[in-house]
């Protein structure tokens, strides 16, 4: 096959990614590289934009390298990345510091303030966003900047997010994309940025900053002659708008049709369903992410995914937990154990700030109960992978999902015994797609489509989803072999929200 | 008579224990012998009445063939409470004991609490599937021959003082357990062994435990290797005479032991009948006071556990020094994680069955050592809602001596003492019941008081003082743990 081939730059805060792709989907070539943010101060997290411009250079080198396809088969590179935070940019596209990111907090003492002047100041913003508005996101960060480094905006000429400043290095052009402009917070019925929410946060004087709002899946620009010539690519290859890593994943999993859930299980776990219209309800929880193609995703996140099975080999079971083999002792040990693993039950709640979903509660932490003298190792690895698929059922519960299916990506999909887990716990059907890099995968496609090789980036990847298929042991209800496990899971949760969480 | 000795024989639920006790608590011989339990049926406990008597052989011949015969000049009983032994009119066993874990009579138990709770309340202890009353209740219902022809009902030790001496005696201790005694009068109660369906006849009388009941017989001598003539003291049951042999005998000591149950064995003044809720109330071992007993099921249980579970120690059993290491190195307070220690269901206070064991308030932060220190604590955090259950009933609690199994653990005494904010000291003696039987032989054949016996015999081997510093951690981790243990389940 000749091609033509595209470009998926996916930019995390700990990863970078990049992978080429076919028109149908096929990982062609993966590279990754690791990168670092700085934490200058507690709360802050920062990223330097060169060298986040060299991890993007480098990975893309290597996957064109590595793929041994002819550049000039290559038709297009799409581009996503963390979303949110803060690049902050001179009239010449300098940035002017560090860039802050999404999981940057240094403005909660001023969303606070807000919060004791406006008692329904974060009701406002979901009103406007369907998101509860986290620390790192653009507006209450550019609060910050304007209260604390004022001199700095004052020479500022632009403030865009990761993905529209790499946009910026590889053709020169500025801009956005609706994905980001609407849960900056910004408005989720307009697919827009909104003034309501600038003035909320006194940003009116910094209006100006906020580049242009383009479709995700548009061309972007083209690549500078120097920058391809560097990654080893043709000059002026197309470059597509882009699009959050969000966005880019659902697109990446080919799971944009309406009343789709997607589940993205990596170290939190992220549960949403698709729509086509913006859900608000259930209102002040959640997170209302605008995708392209007046689509739209209502999700929440647990902050509870792999990172309890990765606390539980280290914790457990350390003498295995570096082990390549740990998913093969994983398996072995779910295998050892029954459904409901003999009455354990637990709650995957590790983070030492609470839960955002389905209810917000900050002293909510994880919990093992049901322990008598059968309890073994084996027990509790099947209490943990159970505790944490009961919490994705918890989170499809709590955004009314009707649908019979479950599309699951991110490292917990790559174990079938999890997988089947989920279907068996939620009565959906699971569908894991093939391939590993779905944001990247994404962002390919918009590529694709922004240079007329795919007509329509809602029907991407409908017809390139093939993957494995695990079917419920009963379809639209929880399996009778989970049935006790999910009563105690129930049982155990509401007690830990309730009595004992809200005393602190 | 300076270096004279007593035997202490302890008939507990695995194994007869012996020990040869000089005046000043030194023990100068020790031998045990372990017997089977055999579960015929999931809710069945029994045991053989020859096993007990062979392993009592053995081990008294082992103790007694490094000894001058001379210098034992009494024995004392103690053992499992709540065993029956029928005996027929010529002395022959009608069949296997069942021991107090023989759990067949649920059924009894229902209808003696739901009909006869009135009847019940002179007995001053809450009635369960481990006391001889429905224990006797079910097997005339369902063995009716075998009471029938029962001439004597025996429990485990007076079985035993019968077959050494002839003699027929129990104590109020171990009687008290059974459900038929009257705490107050010390006296089998006439109402409550009509719930039985036997008369007084057939039980043992109740015997003080500080007087010899009788002497060693030429047959049994020959048999044990004990000297022919040697005085037998009833003795206690294993709660009373563990109580002695730790010290809690006194106003103000609390015996805590942790075997694989975890026992907090108080004196306490009498007082008139009815339950203290959460604890077993007893008579102690002389007639003036009371012995509670707060339960904690899965105490000592609940590292073996953990030892199973190979916390961060490479998936085998640590050892228990790893294990000790592996708690040190988390600070006071587990940092937030808390584990409430009911493996076996809750006892004392919650005295809830369906309450299980749990770990609770973790994060991401949290490692084995903080998991294997809370549990640690957990068991400490227990001890401590029963000295205040005590405190609640006027029972004070003054100075804790600790015993047996994981009391072993320097580290684990050291979290109680700072976990209770009070000194600890620790009994070294690990066969605590078979010495308090020796102390109660003691005070039977020299006629001393008892309480400067206790003070002359019981030793401490180590004082733990409460660190301010970890105390004070620990009064925050006591509320964590009060909060998640008293949530319903």
């Amino acid at each position: 096959m000749s091609g033509p081939y595209f470009l998926g730059l996916d930019a995390g805060t700990s990863l970078t990614k990049a992978a080429l792709f076919d028109l149908v989907g096929r990982e062609i070539a993966v590279a990754e590289i690791a990168t670092s943010i700085s934490r200058p101060h507690p709360g802050w997290s920062e990223i330097d934009p060169e060298a986040a411009i060299a991890a993007a250079m480098q990975v893309l080198g290597r996957v064109v390298r590595e793929s041994g396809v002819d550049p000039a088969s290559i038709a297009g590179l799409g581009i996503s990345a963390a979303m949110v935070g803060a690049w902050v940019l001179d009239e010449a596209g300098r940035p002017l510091r560090a860039a802050i990111t999404w999981d940057d907090s240094r403005a909660q003492g001023l969303i606070d303030a807000h919060v004791a002047e406006t008692p329904d100041f974060m009701s406002r913003i979901f009103a406007s966003s369907g998101s509860v508005m986290q620390q790192g996101c653009t507006l209450p960060v550019m609060a910050w900047l304007a209260q604390h480094e004022p001199q700095l905006l004052a020479r500022a000429a632009h403030v865009v997010s990761f993905k529209d400043y790499l946009r910026f290095r590889f053709t020169g052009r500025i801009g956005s994309d609706r994905t980001e402009a609407a849960v900056l917070p910004g408005s989720a019925a307009a697919r827009d940025r909104s003034d309501e929410m600038l003035s909320l946060f006194r940003l009116e004087p910094y209006r100006h900053l906020f580049a242009p709002v383009e479709e995700s899946e548009a061309l972007g620009g083209h690549m500078l002659p120097e920058i391809a010539a560097t990654i080893g690519l043709a000059a002026g290859l197309p470059v597509a708008v882009g699009a959050g890593d969000v966005a880019a994943t659902v697109i990446g999993a080919g799971a944009m049709a309406p009343q789709t859930a997607i589940a993205v299980l990596g170290t939190a776990c992220m549960v949403g369903v698709l729509h086509d219209r913006p859900v608000f309800d259930p209102p002040d929880v959640g997170l209302l992410f605008t995708l392209p193609a007046n689509r739209w995703y209502r999700a929440m996140v647990n902050v509870a995914g792999t990172l309890n099975l990765d606390w539980a080999f280290a914790t457990l079971a350390p003498e295995i937990a570096g082990r390549a083999d740990r998913f093969d002792l994983l398996d072995a040990m779910l295998d050892a154990t029954p459904p409901g693993a003999h009455g354990l039950t637990y709650l995957p709640y590790l983070s030492q700030s609470g839960i955002i979903a389905p209810v917000v509660d900050p002293a909510a932490r994880a919990q093992f109960s049901g322990l008598t003298p059968r309890h073994d190792r084996a027990c509790m690895f099947r209490a943990v992978v159970e505790g944490v698929s009961l919490a994705m059922a918890d989170l499809l519960d709590a955004l009314s999902f009707q649908g019979d299916r479950l599309v699951l990506v991110g490292g917990g999909a790559r174990n079938d015994r999890w997988s089947q887990m989920i279907a068996d716990i939620t009565g959906r059907q699971v569908v894991v797609p093939t391939g590993t890099q779905f944001g990247a995968r994404g962002a390919a496609w918009l590529a694709a489509t922004a240079t007329g090789h795919i007509a329509d980036i809602a029907r991407a990847g409908l017809d390139s989803r093939r993957g494995r298929a695990f079917d419920p042991a009963s379809k639209g209800g929880c399996a009778p072999a989970y049935s006790d496990a999910r009563a105690a899971y129930r049982n155990a949760r509401s007690r830990a929200l309730g009595s004992i969480a809200s005393q602190g | 008579m300076a270096d004279d000795l007593t035997l202490g024989i302890d008939f507990g639920t695995s194994a007869v224990k012996v020990v040869a006790l000089a005046r000043d608590g030194i023990v100068a011989a020790h031998a045990s012998r372990s017997y089977e339990t055999f579960k015929p049926a999931p809710d069945r406990a029994e045991q053989e009445p020859d096993d007990w008597w062979n392993a009592l052989c053995e081990a008294t011949r082992q103790v007694m063939s490094g000894l001058d015969p001379v210098r034992v000049v009494a024995a004392g009983l103690s053992g499992q409470l709540n065993g029956i032994v029928p005996v027929d009119g010529d002395g022959a066993v009608l069949g296997r004991s069942l021991i107090w874990l023989d759990q067949r009579c649920g059924q009894e138990v229902a209808e003696l609490q739901q009909v006869h709770a009135g009847a019940l309340a002179v007995a001053s202890s809450p009635i369960s599937p481990i006391a001889v009353l429905p224990k006797l209740r079910w097997l005339g219902r369902h063995e009716p021959d075998r009471i029938r022809r029962a001439k004597h009902i025996f429990q485990v030790k007076d079985y035993i003082l019968w077959r050494l001496t002839g003699a027929f005696a129990t104590d109020a201790n171990e009687a008290s357990a059974t459900l038929l005694m009257d705490l107050g009068r010390r006296a089998w109660d006439e109402r409550l062994l009509k719930l039985a369906g036997v008369d007084a006849g057939r039980l043992c009388p109740i015997a003080p435990s500080t007087r010899i009941a009788g002497k060693v017989t030429p047959s049994a001598a020959r048999q044990t290797g004990l000297p022919v003539g040697l005085g037998v003291a009833p003795g206690a049951g294993d709660t009373g005479a563990l109580g002695v042999g730790c010290g809690a005998y006194g106003t103000g000591t609390v015996a805590v032991t942790l075997g694989t149950a975890g026992h907090v064995v108080a004196s306490a003044p009498n007082r008139p009948a009815g339950i203290a809720r959460g604890m077993w109330r007893m008579a102690h071992v002389t007639d003036d006071r009371e012995l509670w007993l707060g339960l904690i099921p899965a105490g000592g249980l609940s590292i073996g556990w953990l030892r199973r579970l190979g916390a961060g120690l490479g998936g085998r059993a640590p050892g228990f020094d790893e294990l000790d290491r592996l708690v040190e190195s988390a600070p006071a307070g587990s940092a937030g994680v808390v584990f409430l220690p009911f493996l076996e269901g809750a006892g004392t206070p919650w005295n809830d069955p369906g309450r299980l064991a749990a770990f609770a308030g973790l994060n991401a932060t949290h490692g084995a050592a903080h998991l294997a220190r809370a549990v640690y604590e957990g068991v400490a955090f227990n001890i401590r809602a029963c000295l205040e259950r005590l405190e609640q009933e006027g029972v004070a609690p003054q100075r804790v001596h600790l015993a047996e199994g994981g009391a072993q653990s320097p580290v684990w005494r050291q979290i109680i003492a700072d976990v209770l904010g009070r000194e600890v000291g620790f009994v070294a003696e690990r066969d605590t019941s078979a010495t308090g039987a020796a102390m109660l032989a003691r005070a039977a054949i020299s006629g001393e008081d008892l309480e400067s016996v206790i003070a002359g015999s019981v030793r401490i081997e180590r004082v733990h003082k409460p660190d301010p510093v970890a105390h004070q951690a620990m009064q925050a981790a006591w509320v964590r743990f009060h909060r998640h243990a008293d949530a319903r389940p």
